[in-house]
């Protein structure tokens, strides 16, 4: 009796959620296939660095396609930026249906290394774009083991933005060299009126402020390469973070949270410190070109001004070259049709517009001639920057190790310690030096 | 998972590698940071267990007897009970916030402090801090299972008592203490795991920053997942659940060991 | 005499400045986020010292939370699945409860501490494996799927909670119902839980908050537009650059507003139900 009651309880059970699941698989298999009986496709294309004002900018152009191309639809999906990475590693390990997906100079080597993504040169080499491409988005292209795995959108360029109206008040001159930046940011800080010189990055992905400093101290050519940032031409496996100017610059970087910075930088991130600058607490901001869409949006044109990247004490001034574009996946199921999406979203009409809406340096060097906005106003600061390749050099860190992806999540703690005081120049630069060392005994040379 | 190096950066290179991911925790790279987020664990939970506890207590009693617009304002203080840990979160981080949080200006005008201080940037207050919002989190849930064991309490005994001439602390302990004995400690169990396992407000005020100096182990967990390293994840979350079946075996234990004294 | 009475004021006044302060700060935070919706511009927003009171009042967050963004979407879902996460937890829990309830059966006291044990496991843990799962059973993207694995994390708690009730409720009752000749079952739904009603609207509303609050779940299992639900939609808020604060404010309220009522409806359910028995373990 009592086990027939039992089994007839779960088999209630069973048959409630056989019957929720009768229900999700009846309307997924309608609203999930990719190409249903009358031959149609549809291109679904996943981003990372979301936000409302760009899915619409991708949108127009996809809808601009869908126009010329009938029969095929286009989806973007869009997840909440704060967890899309880890969302796309899950999509992509489950070969979800996705033909297209961004990828971060961050995401590259993941998405490579496990195949999640394919080689382009089949479509890239019939591309009659191909040849407007700037150096920059040729070398991007390829910087994974020499192979096209992404075309890039733009290039995420820094630049320091600073207040022209405090400036000119306090009678000071336009920043060139950190130490520029340190002196105007001393007299610019106001604690008790909460103002401050300059808006630090202590939190996520703060090291990257601290990379260009040391960069900037040593010069790019004491670098192995300077898409592996972090070893001399030594060779070696050796790492900067022995060197004597490299503790200098650490110590520079500190001063300059210590004494012109808020205390509340030490956790802020993207967000903060671009906030900081547009509500009024700080005065200057080394970013990215996206921030010139925020600042003309929400600040007077007489408020703020641009200059480009400051110099260290070796007389260069070296930026991350940062870039993301979009990959093919390699279990895409139309490969050609997303690929075909994929050129014509590049090309340099689109990849202009795209540029001037979302704010990055254009991929085609036709893209001034195309629109005076690339020549003239605030971007024509990069346009001269890139007349003088002597001063102006761009590194970045050695992402193609896959130690990489641990470091990042852990030497943002390190330096928040070092920051607070929690542990000593010393330790802060051992750690760095055996993480880099130990990486590089273990993955060897890989630049 | 949490035996093999399982991590999505190199899918090609997921292997057993027995305890590997534990000695990491205990004594390896990651021994630091996992000790400083074991006794913030302890911190997290006992510090905002307590004053949940105690302010959640004290309001239950003052709600006991009802008074003019008592359900009103027992709705009203119910309220946090309702949102998410991520929008709480995300509530207390702008009110915390070191430039323009209202906290600091409140502090600055009553002036305690004379400039604007960043409590989630500081090592020394950030733990605190999330600590705060998750206690003001956490009241309400102490108050309405303590108002409902309240009114579940027989009115003949304090009736009785009163004819006793019994005072108030007697009445409290001899009366509403045993009888409401099962509630709070079964409310307390289900409550300190709960709190073990809610990394939510720290996730969306701190992130574990600065330094770690705010993580808990959950909140560690989390961060290993975003890098993905899914064997670390699996280490921490495996060792969660012993330390927490360990705790509930214990507390069973001793709870019922108090019971049958009686 | 006098003395007495002069205490019981004294005493009075102490519980009601208590009482005061308590609300201030709880209700506080909710007044704050209110204010930041209603000022229109960021230089408002992050003026410092602080400015309490908007200089404008102005609904320009929430119509664009409503008409920009697809929030009025992202709220019917989340009805949906809060609404089915409620219904279906309850309706198993009462089922699965009366079972251990009135019945003696070994393995009785394992499967409360089973239930028990699912609340030890970090959620975040199991979602990789899960989307993997759902991947392959191609359940991904689905409103149903997600107000499934929304029953299925609430139904330990309605189990636990429904219990109490059911020890609360004498057998008597039911068997008396029995007698004039009703099933078991049509005892339990006609009898018993009319009887238990404050217990079960308890039990609800919980499984709906927490169903409506979920975010991590509702992240990872969800990609199209249509089909998110508020918690998602806030998240997104939270941008590279900043967080829309204003609009942040905005949608925190417009969520929070049938939270809230569903709470003022049933408060009074929650605390007389669970004094029934919810928690005598």
């Amino acid at each position: 009796m009592k086990t027939r009651k039992v089994a007839a309880f779960l088999a209630t059970i069973m048959a409630v959620s056989s019957t929720f699941v009768g229900c999700s698989n009846g309307t997924n298999s309608s609203s999930n296939n990719a190409q249903d009986n009358s031959g149609n496709v549809t291109i679904t294309m996943v981003e990372s660095l979301t936000s409302p004002e760009r899915t619409a900018v991708l949108r127009e152009i996809a809808d601009k396609y869908q126009e010329s191309h009938k029969g095929v639809t286009v989806n973007i999906i869009s997840p909440p930026l704060e967890n899309a990475d880890t969302k796309i590693t899950q999509m992509l390990q489950a070969q979800q249906d996705v033909d297209i997906v961004e990828v971060r100079d961050s995401t590259l080597t993941q998405f490579a290394t496990n195949k999640w993504i394919a080689a382009l040169e089949k479509y890239v080499d019939q591309w009659d774009e191909k040849d407007t491409l700037t150096t920059s988005a040729k070398e991007a292209m390829k910087t994974f083991q020499n192979t096209d795995y992404l075309i890039p959108y733009g290039f995420y360029h820094r630049a320091i933005f600073y207040r022209k109206d405090w400036f000119q008040k306090a009678g000071l001159e336009a920043p060139k060299t950190w130490q520029d930046i340190y002196d105007a940011g001393k007299k610019l800080t106001d604690a008790s009126n909460s103002k401050y010189g300059y808006s630090f990055r202590g939190g996520s992905s703060g090291y990257q402020y601290a990379d260009t400093l040391y960069w900037s101290y040593i010069g790019v050519e004491e670098l192995a390469n300077p898409n592996a940032g972090y070893y001399t031409k030594e060779g070696n496996g050796k790492t900067i973070f022995t060197l004597p100017k490299v503790k200098e610059a650490l110590h520079f970087y500190k001063s300059l949270f210590k004494d012109v910075s808020p205390k509340d930088s030490v956790a802020w991130g993207f967000s903060e410190m671009v906030q900081g600058f547009v509500g009024g607490t700080t005065a200057m901001l080394i970013q990215d070109p996206e921030v010139i869409a925020t600042c003309s949006s929400s600040m007077k044109d007489d408020e703020w001004d641009m200059v480009a990247f400051p110099a260290g004490p070796s007389g260069e001034a070296v930026s991350p070259n940062g870039f993301a574009g979009w990959g093919l996946t390699s279990f895409s199921k139309h490969p050609d049709q997303a690929a075909d999406f994929l050129l014509f979203l590049s090309n340099s009409e689109n990849n202009t517009y795209f540029a001037k809406k979302y704010s990055t340096i254009p991929i085609h060097s036709d893209a001034a001639e195309k629109d005076s906005y690339f020549s003239t106003g605030k971007f024509a600061l990069y346009l001269k920057t890139e007349e003088q390749p002597d001063v102006y050099k761009y590194a970045i860190q050695p992402q193609m190790y896959e130690a990489f992806a641990q470091y990042k999540t852990e030497v943002d703690k390190k330096y928040q310690q070092y920051l607070n005081d929690t542990i000593t120049d010393d330790q802060l630069l051992k750690w760095l030096d055996e993480f880099w060392t130990e990486a590089y005994k273990a993955e060897g040379k890989k630049w | 998972m949490a035996f093999q190096s399982y991590n999505l950066v190199n899918i090609n290179n997921i292997k057993w590698i027995g305890f590997d991911n534990f000695t990491n925790l205990f004594s390896g790279s990651e021994q630091d940071d996992f000790k400083l987020a074991l006794w913030n664990t302890v911190k997290w939970v006992f510090i905002s267990l307590a004053f949940q506890f105690l302010i959640g207590f004290a309001l239950a009693l003052l709600l006991k007897k009802k008074f003019h617009g008592s359900a009103v304002y027992q709705g009203l203080i119910f309220f946090p009970w309702a949102v998410s840990g991520f929008l709480i979160g995300i509530m207390w981080r702008w009110m915390f916030n070191g430039t323009s949080g209202v906290i600091n200006d409140i502090l600055i005008r009553m002036g305690i402090l004379d400039q604007p201080f960043g409590f989630l940037a500081n090592t020394s207050t950030s733990l605190a801090s999330v600590i705060v919002a998750n206690i003001w989190y956490g009241i309400p849930f102490f108050t309405i299972m303590i108002t409902a064991a309240l009114r579940g309490v027989a009115p003949e005994l304090y009736e009785a008592a009163d004819v006793d001439g019994a005072n108030v602390f007697i009445k409290f302990f001899k009366i509403t203490v045993p009888s409401i004995k099962s509630v709070l400690m079964l409310t307390v169990l289900l409550r300190v795991i709960w709190i073990f396992n809610f990394p939510d407000l720290i996730y969306s005020m701190t992130n574990g920053g600065p330094g770690g100096s705010s993580n808990i182990i959950t909140s560690l967990m989390m961060q290993k997942v975003q890098s993905l390293d899914y064997g670390a994840a699996s280490a921490i979350g495996l060792l969660c659940i012993l330390f927490l079946s360990v705790y509930t075996i214990i507390y069973l234990l001793f709870t019922k060991f108090t019971d049958s004294e009686e | 005499m006098k003395g007495h009475q002069a205490s019981k004021a004294i005493g009075k006044t102490i519980k009601y400045l208590f009482l005061s302060l308590y609300l201030i700060i709880v209700i506080f935070p909710f007044l704050w986020m209110l204010l930041t919706s209603l000022k229109s511009s960021q230089g408002e927003i992050y003026a410092f010292p602080v400015r309490y009171l908007p200089q404008a009042p102005s609904f320009v967050n929430y119509s664009s939370m409503l008409w920009k963004g697809n929030f009025s979407r992202y709220m019917l879902n989340s009805f949906i699945v809060s609404g089915i996460a409620g219904v279906g937890s309850v309706f198993i829990g009462i089922l699965a409860a009366y079972v251990i309830s009135r019945y003696r059966f070994k393995g009785q006291g394992a499967i409360l501490f089973f239930f028990l044990f699912t609340q030890m496991i970090p959620m975040f843990i199991m979602l990789a494996p899960l989307y993997q799962m759902l991947s392959k059973m191609n359940m991904l993207n689905n409103i149903w799927t997600l107000a499934l694995l929304y029953v299925n994390m609430m139904i330990p708690f309605s189990v636990v909670t429904l219990r109490g009730f059911f020890s609360g409720v004498s057998s008597t009752i039911e068997e008396a119902a029995q007698i004039d000749g009703c099933g078991r079952l049509r005892a339990l739904f006609n009898v018993i839980v009319p009887i238990m009603l404050p217990g079960i609207a308890a039990t609800f509303i919980f499984a709906f908050i927490n169903s409506w609050n979920e975010l991590f779940m509702a992240i990872m299992f969800i990609d199209v537009d249509q089909f998110k639900t508020i918690p998602v939609g806030l998240n997104a808020l939270i941008l590279k650059y900043d967080i829309k604060w204003g609009e942040m404010s905005a949608g925190a309220i417009m969520a929070l507003v049938p939270t809230i009522i569903l709470f003022s409806f049933a408060q009074k359910y929650m605390v007389e139900g669970l004094s029934a028995g919810a928690v005598k373990g």
